[in-house]
């Protein structure tokens, strides 16, 4: 039995267990991940407080519901920015080229990081989906699968375009932005739709049609993985060609 | 265990060949020194036959097999010690080995008994980021040694260890080849070399202009000559006749003599030679 399609189940033990070492000794690292947590926890509990504030100073109703969006994939940006953080500190630190000359090699051990950040951001996706969206819970599923796929987006993204670790500090403000994108979504005009370009803009597009109609909805869900899986595989093919 | 013939390799967008018509062989058991300054093509050659760099020309056999057709199972016999330290920082070295360890489908050694082997043991349980360089370095071998590979890739092995630890790493070099071990060693220590090395290569411009056994290359590029400094001065001696020349015989039993020492070439000098028009 294999994990991840190469990895023995000791194997996957021992790196999840090595990098459980590795992040418990960093705080920054520690910090984010626990922030991931945090954003959907925080608007659970004052999503009444936020829609009254934002009712009484912007004139918005129900604000919550849209930023229920931005709290529950915000656990893509936070653990998909630890993944790549961590393969780039391997890039440079050369751990991954050791594992280069093992048996499961450069891009198995990034398949792997790519695994453990898919399955962790679509876990605290989904709980933080169940509690925030109101949505049915077949989109909520995709949802949090499709948030999943960003983190491994997010984390080959980084380890592609940053040439160091201070690079990839900087990039991470750009993919910070990348949240606030689903909001081009609720934006009453065509030219909403070139964000589309972006994953995150088909979360937004998803929750517009959901109560609206069923094919908008499909439809949505359609472009959405499509979008997903072409940034998936050109950061892949991006990522491979880069580490050569 | 090793054979390249004809082996070149130019680099992506590079004007001239890093590796232009390399060929050598190297027996199982054997330890093999390739030489020359930093930038000569050491790493790339080393690259090549590790199977991390392809499009080469030319032939790379590892193993009996050309170098790519092995597959990831190819990594079970091979160990790899980078030039530099290739570890994570924020676990210990026990940690680091334990990590590597699980990697391997064949059974690997016990981590406690391979870092005594480069006097690690009693910092097995400390972070890797509080170690010296030359600690690194020998936390590196010891992770190449884990899975008891056939072959073993050394990329400047002593660097950053003081003379006393470059010393053990030299007898632990030894050792492993009489285990039956073979040997890939890069550096441009050539004393190193001479020390360890049963065959090297000088390798300078992509080419290989000398190999051979270092005392057989030594010889080749020296003077049969005999220098004996006296209290006086220094005397030199040809070595034929050396037996019956007067000279010679009477300085013996002057009781003024200081050191004696055969003319041979050091590495250095044969490096220098033998480059010198490549």
């Amino acid at each position: 039995m294999t994990i991840a399609g190469f990895l023995k189940p000791y194997q996957f033990v021992r790196l999840i267990r090595a990098d459980a070492q590795n992040v418990s000794r960093d705080p920054i690292l520690i910090m984010m991940i626990v922030l991931g947590f945090v954003a959907p926890i925080l608007l659970i509990f004052f999503r009444d407080k936020l829609d009254i504030w934002a009712e009484n100073t912007l004139g918005i109703s129900v604000l919550s519901q849209y930023v229920s969006i931005i709290a529950a994939a915000a656990p893509s940006v936070l653990i998909g920015w630890v993944a790549g953080f961590l393969l780039l500190e391997d890039r440079d630190d050369g751990p991954l080229l050791a594992m280069e000359t093992t048996p499961i090699g450069k891009m198995g051990f990034i398949y792997y990081r790519l695994t453990v950040a898919f399955v962790l951001t679509f876990a605290i996706s989904l709980i933080a989906a169940e509690m925030l969206l109101l949505v049915g819970w077949a989109v909520r599923l995709l949802f949090a699968l499709l948030v999943g796929l960003e983190s491994a987006i997010i984390a080959l993204f980084l380890l592609a375009l940053a040439r160091n670790k201070v690079e990839g500090l900087a990039l991470s403000k750009l993919i910070n932005v990348s949240l606030l994108i689903p909001l081009l979504a609720i934006i009453p005009s065509f030219f909403r739709y070139a964000g589309g370009i972006f994953p995150t803009y088909w979360l937004g597009e998803m929750f517009v049609w959901s109560d609206v109609a069923p094919a908008g909805l499909t439809l949505s869900l359609l472009f959405a993985a499509v979008a997903h899986l072409v940034w998936l595989i050109g950061m892949t093919r991006l990522t491979a060609r880069r580490l050569g | 265990m090793i054979h390249v013939e004809n082996l070149s390799y130019v680099y992506p967008n590079a004007k001239t060949p890093t590796l232009s018509g390399l060929s050598f062989s190297i027996a199982k058991g054997e330890v093999f020194g390739l030489l020359g300054p930093s930038g000569a093509g050491k790493s790339t050659t080393q690259k090549i036959l590790m199977g991390l760099l392809p499009g080469f020309s030319g032939t790379a056999q590892v193993l009996g097999a050309p170098v790519g057709t092995l597959g990831r199972s190819f990594y079970e016999k091979i160990g790899v010690s980078f030039e530099l330290p290739t570890l994570y920082l924020r676990l210990t070295a026990a940690e680091n080995l334990r990590l590597f360890a699980s990697l391997f489908d064949r059974p690997t050694r016990d981590i406690h008994e391979i870092l005594a082997l480069v006097d690690l043991d009693v910092d097995a349980d400390k972070r890797v980021e509080a170690f010296s360089k030359g600690m690194k370095m020998r936390l590196n071998l010891c992770r190449a040694l884990l899975h008891d590979p056939d072959i073993l890739f050394l990329d400047e092995p002593t660097t950053g260890q003081d003379p006393a630890r470059a010393r053990t790493t030299r007898e632990l070099i030894l050792r492993l080849k009489s285990e039956g071990k073979t040997i890939f060693l890069t550096t441009h220590n050539m004393a190193e070399a001479d020390e360890i090395c049963d065959r090297v290569a000088f390798l300078a411009a992509g080419h290989i202009p000398v190999s051979g056994a270092p005392a057989d290359l030594k010889r080749q590029y020296g003077r049969r000559e005999l220098l004996v400094t006296t209290t006086s001065g220094p005397h030199h001696f040809a070595m034929e006749g050396l037996g019956t020349n007067r000279d010679f015989l009477q300085l013996l039993t002057s009781d003024q003599i200081v050191s004696l020492h055969t003319q041979e070439a050091s590495l250095d000098d044969v490096f220098i030679k033998a480059t010198a028009h490549v």
